[in-house]
């Protein structure tokens, strides 16, 4: 029997059927004849004038053909390039550097190791200047200025604030109790598997073809239309098989445009594909918030107001991937799962010596930075208050009753039921027997702490009349067609990373047509034959294009309708969806199949009636989705070397209408490990010249299975109203949910030695130094 | 990066203050494979093949006495890049005498950019004082050989 494989199936992924076996097709896989390598010259120095760059040695290394230089460049006035937020970033320099790994030059060669032996022969000369590492100091009156070329001479980008700041400050004065607390999220790195790269190849007619590591690629092919001045008809964008991307293939690297350059300049295919170190040292970063949270409640307990101000350090220039009404991306949904009356939030952009980034890292936009915030200082409040920390939610929750609601911060939260997430959570964990047990071992000198996370998140940007990227507005959108013999293929604005959108899209279209989800082809990437869409970041597939999917379906079931209607001699009026085919009201055996549909749309169509069975939706959400969850983390801590060991980790995630559950609990394992790297593991830091500290794996340390807890999930399902299948989006809740649980966790388990907060990583380091401080070690 | 050290030589100060300022015996004290040329009597040029970890290749450079004060007190600084790195010296050399001895006090401020600085992080101030170690070891036993 055919399984249909609709909403809610766990049917095994498609595309696993070539991943397993190795036979994906990534960018490094494209081979083109007579294709040549690009390599590049990155700059040891953060900050430096260039006096000149040799490039003659270079020329002379066997099988370099070409060095393209900033100089080269600028005749194509293409030496700088717009950044998504607006602001301009330098393709290749001209006359500084602004951060160590910058390109600096780039060689081509007709092989890789030509490539690297030519890099290494173009000797350039610098200048060290000072450089400005530290983002508080780059706003100090005598730092020096590293954008030379604005107008404005100083390192503050922007100042955006929301909320209302005066009631704010009033009320957390009338508090009867209120924290303030510092907290560094500090710069990490997606580290996708598959670094980026890209294949940029000119036909005879002068049609430029890029294969490349990118998560949005309409919108990268607009980008390059307009900064490049090609006819938008003369470029194909084709994002194959993409190795993971988690934000970090959104922008647009410079090293794509040169190897653009290079295909134009040789005449030949050029490929570009960074190693580990290029990826860790340059490419986008995420986080990097230096915030000062202050939250207040009264004595009772009830939250009244809070306050945020942060410093966002963006690097040499502001290349964030935020819609472009937000600088500081959706961090205002600070608020997160509690009602506050007053809250207030300011973000001040800073200019320093480091790449450029501020991407979100598997975050939506900036959510983790917000659902960790929030989560800490609760957290430090109901322990001000000496409330259990599971009961001080449980007191403060939004009520499920006041949803649709509308947040102090602007934000109208679509749906949520926040108290049976917690509950369901510390019921699997047996909290109240943990209390009991800690209580047990700290008699006996033993730590162990408990940590809560209730976070909401919020996703599937969005809504044109707020949401856009360079004017893009971002909606998303799919294209069905349905063969004669009642087989689809779909196409989508939108493009995979490894989530699974061949399975979950086919799955939502087997349920709205009745046709079996392996009977249904799912094409994304390919901006000669999808239709247009914003891409694929800040769980906004399922959102957006999942919902056009629906869509799309549900048209081509009008068009269905009116030909099941011709075939049965009945009335349109008389037929009913029902069982995934068309039956006669009254008489269910009497009805048409959508394969049998499909075959009269080329075979027996009514007269008057278009032939074909097709449509197509772009989809503009009415609002955002705000999926949310409670996890809990147990952790038990070695009270010699400082070693945290993550005991149990209950995930209860609510993501709406479930499409299908192995792909969601997939997504929420693998982003409950990227929220525990986050934690415990993952920091880029730079030494006082500016120079990276976590350029290999070496130093930037990855959880593996070894250092990776079992994770338990569980659900609950609260479908949003808005969304034609009621889904929400999950790709990314875990990661924003799960740090806060496991800093809460480590701080309860030493907060009777009077810790209230760790900066993450927490490091053994960290937790010894602060056990021999506290004498108890 | 700072670094300092001092050792005693079994020479006088005179030849101890000649041997510092003789480019050629200082080249004689770097074990790495290296070459050099005089530019004149205060700057030379070269390169040397040296690393950190995994981290080895050539790295051009230039050096230069940019403060003599014979016999006790030099100033040197060197440059060097390659590797997608970058060093700059600035380094100091007093000389005291006692009883026939001479006592060599050296400081160097060290900045290091790029790859080096990056993969090598860990391993870098270990290497850099085996180098130097190794530096002023070798200039000791030539000076008393001598």
């Amino acid at each position: 029997m055919t399984v249909l494989g609709g909403i809610g199936q766990p049917i095994k992924r498609k595309e696993d059927a070539r991943f397993i076996r190795g036979k994906g097709n990534y960018v490094d896989d494209v081979q083109l004849p007579g294709m040549l390598y690009l390599d590049i010259v990155r700059s040891p120095y953060a900050h430096a004038l260039i006096k000149y760059i040799d490039i003659e040695k270079a020329l002379k290394v066997p099988g370099v053909l070409a060095v393209i230089r900033g100089k080269d460049l600028e005749a194509a006035k293409l030496a700088w390039m717009p950044t998504l937020m607006s602001d301009k970033q330098m393709v290749l320099p001209i006359e500084r550097v602004m951060f160590q790994g910058q390109e600096v030059a780039a060689v081509v060669a007709d092989s890789r190791y030509a490539a690297a032996d030519g890099v290494a022969a173009v000797q350039v000369e610098y200048e060290a200047m000072e450089p400005v590492v530290n983002p508080m100091k780059a706003l100090e009156k005598d730092a020096p200025v590293i954008r030379w070329d604005k107008e404005n001479k100083t390192n503050h980008i922007w100042h955006w604030e929301v909320g209302d700041r005066k009631a704010t400050d009033a009320a957390l004065k009338a508090s009867d109790v209120t924290v303030t607390q510092d907290l560094y999220i500090p710069r990490i790195h997606v580290s996708s598997i598959e670094t980026c790269g890209c294949v940029a190849a000119f036909d005879a007619m002068g049609k430029l073809t890029v294969w490349m590591t990118t998560q949005a690629p309409h919108a990268i092919r607009t980008v390059f239309a307009l900064v490049a001045g090609l006819p938008e008809q003369k470029i194909r964008i084709i994002s194959p098989d993409i190795g993971g991307g988690f934000g970090g293939k959104v922008p647009v690297y410079p090293g794509y445009v040169i190897a653009v350059v290079a295909a134009l300049k040789t005449g030949h295919p050029v490929k570009w594909v960074e190693d580990r170190t290029e990826n860790l040292q340059s490419d986008s970063f995420a986080r990097d918030y230096h915030i000062t949270a202050e939250i207040g409640a009264t004595k009772g307990g009830k939250l009244t107001a809070l306050k945020v101000k942060t410093i966002a350090d963006h690097g040499y220039t502001d290349a964030a991937a935020n819609p472009s009404k937000f600088p500081a991306g959706l961090f205002h949904i600070v608020t997160g799962s509690y009602p506050f009356e007053k809250a207030f939030v300011e973000v001040d952009g800073v200019y320093t010596n480091k790449p450029p980034g501020g991407i979100a890292y598997r975050c939506s936009f900036r959510v983790t930075e917000a659902a960790y915030t929030i989560e800490r200082l609760i957290d430090i409040l109901a322990g001000k208050l000496g409330m259990d920390p599971a009961e001080f939610r449980m007191k403060n929750f939004i009520p499920q009753q006041a949803f649709p609601y509308k947040s102090a911060l602007g934000w109208e939260y679509d749906s949520g039921n926040y108290g049976p997430a917690l509950r369901k959570a510390m019921d699997i964990i047996g909290y109240e027997s943990l209390r009991k047990e800690q209580v047990e071992k700290r008699k006996r000198g033993e730590l162990m702490g408990i940590g809560i996370s209730s976070f909401t998140e919020i996703v599937g940007a969005g809504p044109s009349h707020t949401f856009d990227i360079l004017g893009l507005k971002m909606f998303d959108s799919c294209e069905v067609r349905i063969h004669p013999t009642g087989k689809a293929i779909a196409r989508f604005g939108t493009k995979s990373q490894g989530q699974g959108h061949e399975t979950t899209y086919a799955q939502i279209l087997a349920e709205e047509l009745g046709i079996p989800a392996e009977d249904i082809a799912v094409e994304e990437g390919d901006t000669d034959t999808a239709p247009y869409g914003l891409g694929t970041y800040a769980s906004r597939s399922t959102p957006t294009a999942g919902a056009a999917a629906a869509m799309a379906a549900r048209k081509i079931r009008e068009k269905a309708k009116l030909i099941a209607a011709h075939l049965l001699e009945v009335s349109p009026g008389d037929l009913e969806w029902k069982d995934h085919k068309f039956s006669v009201k009254g008489l269910p055996s009497k009805g048409k199949t959508m394969q049998e549909i499909a075959f009269a749309a080329y075979t027996n169509h009514p007269q008057g009636m278009e032939a074909g069975l097709e449509a197509s939706d772009y989809y503009d959400p009415p609002n955002l989705t705000f999926p949310f969850g409670s996890y809990i983390c147990v952790v038990d801590i070695d009270k010699e070397t400082g070693e945290v060991k993550v005991r149990r980790f209950v995930a209860v995630d609510d993501c709406g209408t479930i499409i299908n559950p192995m792909i969601v609990e997939g997504q929420i394992h693998g982003g409950l490990t990227m929220g525990f790297a986050a934690a415990m593991l993952e920091e880029i830091q730079y030494d006082e010249n500016g120079n990276i500290q976590g350029g290999t794996f070496m130093d930037y340390l990855l959880p593996t299975a070894v250092e990776t807890p079992k994770w338990e999930t569980a659900k609950t399902t609260t479908p949003s109203p808005h969304h034609p299948i009621g889904a929400k989006g999950v790709g990314e809740s875990a990661t924003v949910g799960a740090p806060a649980a496991i800093v809460n966790a480590v701080v309860d388990a030493l907060s009777h030695l009077g810790v209230t907060h760790i900066d993450i990583p927490i490091t053994p380091w960290k937790v010894w130094s602060l056990l021999q401080e506290k004498g108890a070690a | 990066m700072e670094l300092e050290g001092s050792f005693t030589v079994r020479a006088p100060r005179d030849r101890v203050w000649s041997f510092f300022m003789d480019p050629y015996a200082l080249s004689s004290c770097i074990s790495d494979p290296h070459a050099f040329e005089v530019v004149d009597e205060n700057h030379f040029k070269g390169w040397v093949k040296a690393g950190v970890a995994f981290i080895k290749g050539t790295f051009n450079g230039s050096a230069a006495i940019v403060e003599r004060k014979p016999p006790d007190h030099a100033r040197i600084t060197a440059h060097g890049a390659g590797m997608g790195s970058a060093f700059d010296v600035e380094s100091t050399v007093d000389l005291s005498e006692a009883g026939g001895d001479t006592t060599v006090r050296w400081k160097a401020n060290v900045v290091l950019n790029g790859t080096i600085a990056t993969v090598g992080a860990r391993l870098l101030k270990g290497t850099i004082d085996k180098k130097s170690n190794e530096f002023f070891e070798n200039a000791r036993k030539k000076l008393e050989t001598a």
